[in-house]
Order: C-alpha cells, then structure tokens, then sequence
C-alpha cells in the first residue's frame, strides 16, 4: 500500500512540475517602465573602487615605490648624519648658529668611536 | 537604434582591438570594422554586446535587453513564488544588478542568460526563505493561458500556490536545483554552471528535491486535481 502510495506521489510531482513549467507571463508596460528607469539612472551610481590601505594611498601621494626608496634613503642618510655628524657639519653648524652642544645618547659608551667612525 | 548600436559595437571594436587608439595605423584598421557595425541594429546584437554598450551609455542597449531578458526572469520568479508582486520585484531587482554589473562585466566567465538565472534563483530562495508560508491565493500570478475557464485558472492558482509553498520547505540548495531542472528546464550541465557545483550533486539535489517535494504533497492529489495521476 505504501509502495502505491509513492508511486502516485511521485507521479503527481512529475506533473505538476510540468504544468507549473507551462505557466508564464509578461511583463506589462509598468514593470517594463520601472526596470527602464532604473537601467537609466544605474549608470550615475559608481561602482566603489577596491578598499586600499592607508599606506597604499600614502605611497601614491608621494609618487610612488621609486619616490619611496628616494624617501627612505634620505632619511637613513639623515639619521646617520645625526648619530656620527662629520666635523665638517658641526664646523657649518657653529658658522650658522654661533654655538653647537653635542647631546650623547649613550652615556659613557662611545660605541662609534672605538671604530674610528667619528671625525676628531 | 540602428545608430545607437554602432557606435557602441565600434567602441567594443576598439577596445578589443587593444586600445591603440590614436595612432594613425590603428584608425586604418578600425575604421573599415566601424563601418560595417554602423549596420548591426541593436536588435542582432548579443546581450553581452549589448550590455557593453549600455555600459558605454547606449540608453536604447538597456531597453533592448530589458525587452529580451525581463519576461523569462519575470516567468522564472513567477514559477518559483507564486506571488504576482514577489515576482515583479524580484525580476526588477535582478534587471537591476545586471544594470549595476555592466560596467564591470567581463566576457567568457558566463553568459549574460545563465548569470540572469543565477540572480533570480537566487533571489527567489531568499524570498521563499523569508516567507515559508503558504501564498494566499489572490495573489497567486495569473495562469498563462486566459482562454482557461475560471475553474481551470483555479486548479492552476492552487497548483502553483501548492508547488511554491512546498519548494519554500525544501533545503535551498534542492529547491534550486528542482526549479531550475523542472520548471525551467535546463539541463544538468548548465545547472552545475549556474550554482558552481558538479553535475553530479545536481542530479543528487533534483532527486531528493523531487522526494522531499513528493513527501510534502502526499494526500494533496484530488485537491490539486491529480487524483487519476
């Protein structure tokens, strides 16, 4: 009885899937004229351009990767000439401002000099 | 329309062409190609051309395509909710995500059909999700044929109020895959296309949609008028 009961079950769905196939319907001149109005006004809305970072955008402002390694290069050469400043700066210096007063970082620990790498 | 469609098939030209717009070689080679799509109407155009040229601000493009695409996505959604306004909305908001995706459309991945009956597929299982409910039945889509008598568009409101209601049931992937098998019939191959899953899985999903379907409707045969099936 079970068995039967399946049968005609699935007999009923093979047809009414194929009746609810046959069943269609047009669009009318409403709906055809709410999809032209959007299809109208879709074009003014602009897509949203990929999220970027904050360092991204940065980079793009300075000029990108090569003004980057420029940047960075002159400030490694900025920090050296901070940390071992050569005599012929400090000479500029005191022409310029009159005095100069040598800030030590590391108190009694000459680390540069032992290599001879400060002038004087 | 005819105008509208070569400029829009010329500038697709071009861009195809690789973009060497200027240069006096590449207008050589272009502008015989720009002739000869001065006489394609847009009604010979295929919908991705189209969809490249409405993105490039062919108006007439969007109608053309509003014309062909809307009565099958609107069909479609009919199909699957059973509700006159559900359908209308869901064929407009699909039309209008197509509108949205022309700028960025890119050929070979998908026709522009099948992405259509991706979208509303899928928009029909979020409203089936939402609503799980029976549809009341004024407001069941009218039945194709209206040479019908009022008795027969009855039958057919039920049918498709019933068929609707069942598929809301089911496990989403199974309703998509019944729908798109049985009541639109696509075939298997452009089934898997279409919701990125082996033809396999769709055979496997249609058939245990069909079971859970049969299940669900079990004892509705004389209501539904099937009781000699």
């Amino acid at each position: 009885m079970t068995m039967r009961k399946t049968d005609k079950d699935d007999a009923m769905i093979d047809a009414l899937l194929q009746d609810v196939a046959k069943i269609s319907r047009e669009p009318d001149a409403g709906l055809m004229a709410r999809v032209s109005a959007d299809a109208a006004r879709a074009p003014s809305i602009p897509v949203p351009p990929p999220a970027r970072g904050i360092f991204a955008q940065l980079g793009e402002v300075i000029g990108g990767w090569p003004a980057m390694g420029g940047l960075a290069i002159a400030g490694v050469a900025g920090l050296w000439v901070g940390v071992a400043p050569p005599a012929s700066v400090e000479d500029v210096a005191a022409t310029f401002f009159g005095t100069t007063e040598t800030v030590t970082l590391w108190d009694g620990i000459d680390i540069l000099a032992e290599d001879g790498l400060i002038d004087g | 329309m005819v105008v509208a469609g070569m400029v829009a098939a010329a500038n697709s030209a071009f861009v195809a062409g690789g973009g060497c717009w200027p240069s006096a070689r590449c207008r050589a080679a272009v502008m015989p190609l720009r002739l000869v799509m001065m006489t394609v109407p847009l009604t010979d155009m295929t919908d991705a051309d189209l969809l490249r040229a409405y993105a490039n601000g062919t108006g007439a493009a969007a109608e053309e395509l509003a014309r062909r695409l809307l009565p099958g996505a609107l069909a479609q959604a009919t199909r699957m909710l059973a509700d006159r306004a559900a359908a209308e909305d869901v064929a407009q908001d699909a039309l209008m995500r197509l509108w949205r995706q022309a700028p960025i459309w890119r050929d070979g991945e998908a026709q522009v059909s099948t992405w259509l009956y991706r979208v509303v597929s899928n928009l029909c299982i979020d409203d089936l999700r939402k609503r799980k409910r029976n549809v009341p039945l004024d407001a069941v889509a009218d039945p194709a044929d209206p040479r019908e008598s009022a008795a027969d568009q009855l039958q057919t409101r039920a049918r498709l109020s019933a068929l609707s209601a069942a598929l809301a049931h089911l496990p989403e992937r199974q309703a998509q895959a019944v729908a798109l098998r049985h009541l639109e019939g696509l075939s298997n191959p452009e089934i898997a296309e279409i919701m990125d899953i082996s033809v396999r899985s769709v055979e496997s999903l249609t058939a245990r949609g069909k079971r859970a379907l049969a299940d669900q409707l079990a004892g509705r045969r004389a209501e539904l008028g099937y009781d000699d099936a």
